[in-house]
């Protein structure tokens, strides 16, 4: 026979309590439908932005390391003057070097008459014959490998800004020996991912930097360049790359190193990875306020939950509810609420993040591009949004399991610490009239209320003041390095020494107004303390055609036999006005020594760019004759405004000019790349106001739920609703002066970080908060008190009096 | 199915005099509060007319209804709903300034016995004192009509006697027109008229003893 398990009566009861708790969380949920609405969504947009950045960051690694790993790019690599093509054999001997390369480059021009663009900067490099590059391997988009000297690779975003196709025509220039060649395909370089010809060169204009992969023989053929290599490229074991860079290091010291690298300080990956290092200090930055945010409004809302509940409470603990049951209840409220926010916000991060890398990728011309939903992160995402609403749901929940039920069931609370600080309060506004003493004493009267109330606004302050300043550091680094230093319409690159009275002579033709000749090159620059790298530059003693200002705020005068620093170089070197420091051309050897001593002139004020200047002579004589052609001769030109196209054409005809480029084209390049800023600047602005939005109608609600009863019975008593309306508004108002007084404050400081995250030797950002920004802050603040105010005025107008005069507080 | 529509009140035709202390009576539901809320102007009825000391109020506005709840009414109710971040005397003094009366808040408090207590918060004073307090509050308006929505409702009974007679006491020496709710029948002898409420309608008037509340023990 068999026996019936008993049923336990104890289980059953627990089922239904428990079937019961879960339906009382979904009816409260429900009746605060809007608030639950408000803070899902605030943890929805934290959530979203915190997947929308990282995952795209992370697709956008996986896109670069696909490209890194398909090309092979380079784990070491050495740039020299010269050096025998034999070397590359011994560097294949150093322990871990799985394979390398030797490669001849040279740098010229690219004439293309007809085009935009009549002659460009051409980067000539050779590679081998019947099989492709074992290290830094091309990856073709169209066409096909070079199988003869006549033909050419063109490097895909120059050929796509030029409008070149497989099939046409390119004539390339290295030192006025011109050559042409057929294209016969575009490619990828992983070198040239992000297109910069070097190290110093912090910003080029698109299309008109170009890469022209042509047969090695016929390199050194045209260039005259022998059985020499300049470059040697190496694949390493994992996590070898340092110990075969010092090898390789130690190898080519005594032909010319010019600069050495791991793949990671190459310089486009380098600016690449800057790039991505800023997606993924936005992708924490800006989460973290928002989820913080939402915290501590879920941490409000919940604490005024309750305390609306305080009596049911208090009957469910009678009742027989435990603690626990008590406490899980409110904590899953707050999960619950964030997780509803979190779902929405992981789709939309996706979408966000795909939006994102599509934009890189079109921006960049990546060869691929990847979408793909990043697991890890959506789990983190969920995950923390999972913690910021246990963390916030935590505390109100401790209070309501630990409320005595006697006590709760009366309605009250018992805070004796509360009633300690009104105390204190009544002392201290008893000078102001009664009336004004509520909203007073009303910022006090929750802590928690005021809290969340004083860390929203000022969060939400925070991000409008960073959003501003970005904009601005950013606005000004730009103006400063177009407008206040180029007083100059056309810049021209020479393609020989001496060429400069080309540009001499054009000042004097109509139109013209003023030449000023400048000449470049890379130095080591060393002290006592320490050394750097940067691009000397010579200018005429008296010019007036680039302005470059010194830290005391005076245009900076060139003299024989001293050099201006950049300030951040000068600090890291410990040099002053007066200091002397030794200059040596970066691929200077035993056997080319060419180096000079130079006293420290003052330092510069620069924000954008990483150049030391001197006298054009003195740096010409001393340093760049004898490097040429590693050196770079070229001219600032003012002209007539309506006649910079006519000098601009005139100058790329002449086979005396490598490159031209005009101040209007850069600022074109500039505002197109500053498009997406301003869309950036757009939509943190509105998460900004968001969230300080979100936490002052957030903390007027609840502020206006909790005293509804004592509200209906000031206008019972024959107060007005305008005045009952304007208690609650200036209380409102006075949170938000608080929450002004710390957040503005912690908008500068925040700023100051922000742009501190972005100091690069290329970029110095200066963290500058006009007074308007800290002015429209207060203004987007004020209107969303105001906005608050008046929907709670107009819901105080329809409150039934009656029923309010009696409501539990 | 359309909505049900519920009358709170039907078919209501009073005339109090003025200066009398009336009882409403009767159970919950039976419309006593609706009555005293449309007396003191927190409500508007749907239908017919509420005079007071001439005043129609059923033509008034919202800020109409305002100034005759300032000017007029005075207010008690049963969860004395006082401001908590005020004290004792900021409580009364808060609707004193409303009125003009601000020299009267020290000696209302004093009223009711609690001139001691006037720095206390509410949550320090006991719910008697919170009720005496409202009763002050109410009080130092001179209001010519004066609500009481069960005052004792929150209150033992033996501090609900003693409010009550602060209440009768009071008001009869200031020759106050009072219309307080109860559910408690015992008090009825309290006052000069005695209504009584059920389901909406007055189903009886009757003349109270107007026993001073400690008679009614």
């Amino acid at each position: 026979m068999r026996r019936s398990t008993p049923v336990n009566s104890n289980d059953v009861a627990r089922q239904i309590v428990g079937t019961m708790l879960w339906r009382k969380l979904w009816a409260d949920t429900r009746a605060l439908a809007g608030q639950t609405i408000a803070l899902a969504v605030l943890i929805g947009l934290g959530v979203l932005l915190f997947i929308g950045l990282y995952e795209a960051y992370q697709n956008l690694t996986l896109v670069y390391n696909r490209i890194y790993d398909s090309t092979r790019f380079a784990d070491a690599s050495v740039l020299l003057e010269s050096a025998p093509a034999s070397l590359v054999d011994t560097a294949r001997t150093i322990p871990h070097v799985r394979a390398a390369i030797g490669r001849v480059v040279r740098d010229g021009a690219i004439i293309q008459p007809g085009r935009k663009r009549e002659r460009v900067l051409g980067r000539f490099i050779g590679v081998p014959r019947g099989h492709r590059p074992q290290v830094n391997d091309l990856w073709i988009l169209d066409g096909g490998y070079v199988s003869n000297t006549e033909e050419a690779v063109l490097e895909h975003q120059f050929a796509r800004d030029n409008d070149y196709e497989v099939g046409d025509r390119i004539k390339c220039s290295y030192q006025s020996r011109e050559r042409e060649f057929t294209v016969v395909g575009l490619a990828a370089s992983p070198e040239y991912v992000y297109p910069v010809p070097s190290k110093h060169t912090m910003f080029v204009a698109r299309g008109i930097f170009g890469v022209v992969f042509i047969l090695e023989d016929r390199v050194r053929e045209w260039c005259g360049v022998g059985p020499q290599i300049n470059e040697i490229h190496c694949l390493t074991d994992p996590g070898y790359e340092h110990q075969v860079l010092e090898k390789l290091e130690g190898l080519t010291r005594s032909y010319g190193l010019e600069f050495a690298y791991v793949q990671d300080e190459q310089p486009s990956k380098r600016l690449l990875d800057m790039d991505q290092q800023g997606f993924a200090q936005l992708s924490v930055f800006f989460p973290i306020l928002f989820l913080t945010s939402a915290g501590l409004s879920l941490y409000g809302a919940l604490t005024r939950i309750v305390r609306l509940q305080v009596t049911v409470i208090g009957t469910l603990r009678a009742c027989g509810f435990g603690r626990q049951q008590i406490l899980v209840q409110y904590v899953m409220q707050g999960v619950l609420v964030a997780l509803g926010g979190a779902v929405p916000g992981v789709a939309l991060g996706h979408l966000l993040a795909v939006g994102m890398n599509r934009l890189y990728a079109d921006a960049l011309h990546l060869p691929v591009a990847s979408a793909v939903p990043q697991w890890g992160t959506i789990l983190t995402g969920l995950a923390l949004a999972a913690g910021t609403g246990l963390a916030a749901a935590y505390l109100p929940a401790r209070l309501a399991a630990n409320l005595l039920p006697a006590v709760a069931m009366r309605g009250e609370v018992e805070s004796g610490r509360r009633l300690q600080a009104q105390r204190l309060l009544v002392k201290w506004t008893r000078l102001v009239r009664v009336v004004y003493r509520i909203p007073l004493r009303g910022i006090f009267r929750r802590a928690s209320r005021t809290l969340f109330a004083v860390a929203g606004i000022a969060g939400g302050a925070s991000i409008i003041i960073t959003t501003f300043g970005t904009y601005i550091s950013t606005m000004d680094a730009i103006d400063e390095y177009i407008t206040d230093s180029r007083k100059y319409h056309i810049d021209l690159q020479f393609a020989r020494p001496g060429a400069g009275v080309l540009a001499q002579a054009a000042s004097g033709l109509p139109g013209g107004r003023a030449a000023s000749l400048t000449v470049s090159v890379p130095v080591r620059i060393r002290s006592s303390w320490g050394s750097g790298e940067l691009i000397l530059t010579g200018l005429e003693r008296g010019q007036k055609l680039l302005r470059v200002n010194t830290v005391s705020g005076r245009p900076m005068t060139v003299e024989p036999g001293k050099v201006w620093l950049p300030k951040q170089l000068g600090h890291q070197l410990h040099v002053e006005a007066g200091d002397p420091v030794r200059m040596e051309w970066v691929k200077a050897s035993r056997r080319r020594r060419l180096r000079t001593t130079m006293q420290v002139a003052g330092l510069l004020d620069v924000a954008m760019g990483n150049s030391a200047y001197g006298e054009f002579h003195d740096v010409r004589r001393t340093l760049a004759d004898q490097a040429w052609p590693y050196s770079s001769y070229g001219a600032n030109f003012e002209c007539d405004p309506t006649t910079v196209d006519g000098f601009k054409h005139r100058f790329e005809r002449s086979d005396d000019v490598m490159l031209v480029s005009t101040t209007a084209d850069v600022i074109k390049e500039i505002n197109e790349q500053m498009a997406m800023l301003y869309v950036f600047i757009g939509v943190l602005l509105g998460f900004g106001s968001v969230l300080a939005g979100s936490a002052i109608h957030s903390v007027a609600s609840v502020s206006l739920l909790e005293r509804t009863r004592e509200l209906a019975s000031l206008r019972s008593l024959g107060f007005s609703a305008w005045t009952t309306a304007w208690l609650a508004g200036v209380e409102l108002f006075f949170l938000a002066v608080v929450g002004l007084i710390v957040g503005l404050p912690l908008g500068a400081v925040l700023n100051r970080l922000f742009m501190g995250a972005y100091q690069t030797e290329n970029m110095q950002f200066r963290a500058i908060l006009h007074w308007w920004v800290y002015l429209i802050t207060i203004i987007i603040v004020l209107v969303l008190v105001i906005f608050s105010a008046y929907i709670g005025a107009r819901r105080l107008r329809a409150i039934d009096l009656s029923q309010a005069t009696k409501a539990l507080e | 199915m359309g909505d049900v529509t519920v009358d709170a009140l039907r078919g209501v035709d009073l005339d109090l005099p003025a200066g009398c202390f009336v009882m409403l009576l009767g159970p919950s539901g039976s419309g006593k509060t609706t009555l005293l809320n449309l007396a003191g102007g927190l409500d508007t009825p749907t239908r017919g007319e509420v005079i007071v000391f001439g005043q129609r109020l059923s033509g008034m506005n919202e800020e109409q209804l305002t100034r005759y709840r300032r000017e007029t009414v005075g207010f008690i109710f049963q969860m004395f709903n006082l401001v908590p971040t005020l004290t004792a005397l900021e409580n009364v003094r808060l609707v004193a300034q409303l009125v003009g009366n601000d020299p009267l808040s020290q000696g209302a408090l004093a009223d009711v016995g609690l001139e001691h207590q006037a720095d206390q918060l509410p949550a320090q004073l006991s719910g008697g004192e919170q009720q005496r307090v409202a009763i002050a509050r109410a009080l130092v308006k001179q209001p010519r009509l004066l609500l009481a929505d069960e005052p004792t409702g929150s209150v033992d009974f033996e501090t609900g006697i003693e409010v009550l007679s602060l209440l009768w006491e009071e008001t009869r020496r200031r020759d106050m027109t009072v219309i307080m709710v109860t559910h408690d029948t015992n008090l009825a002898s309290m006052g000069d008229l005695a209504i009584r409420l059920h389901s909406g309608e007055v189903v009886e008037v009757s003349e109270g003893a107007a026993l001073h509340p400690r008679e009614l023990q």
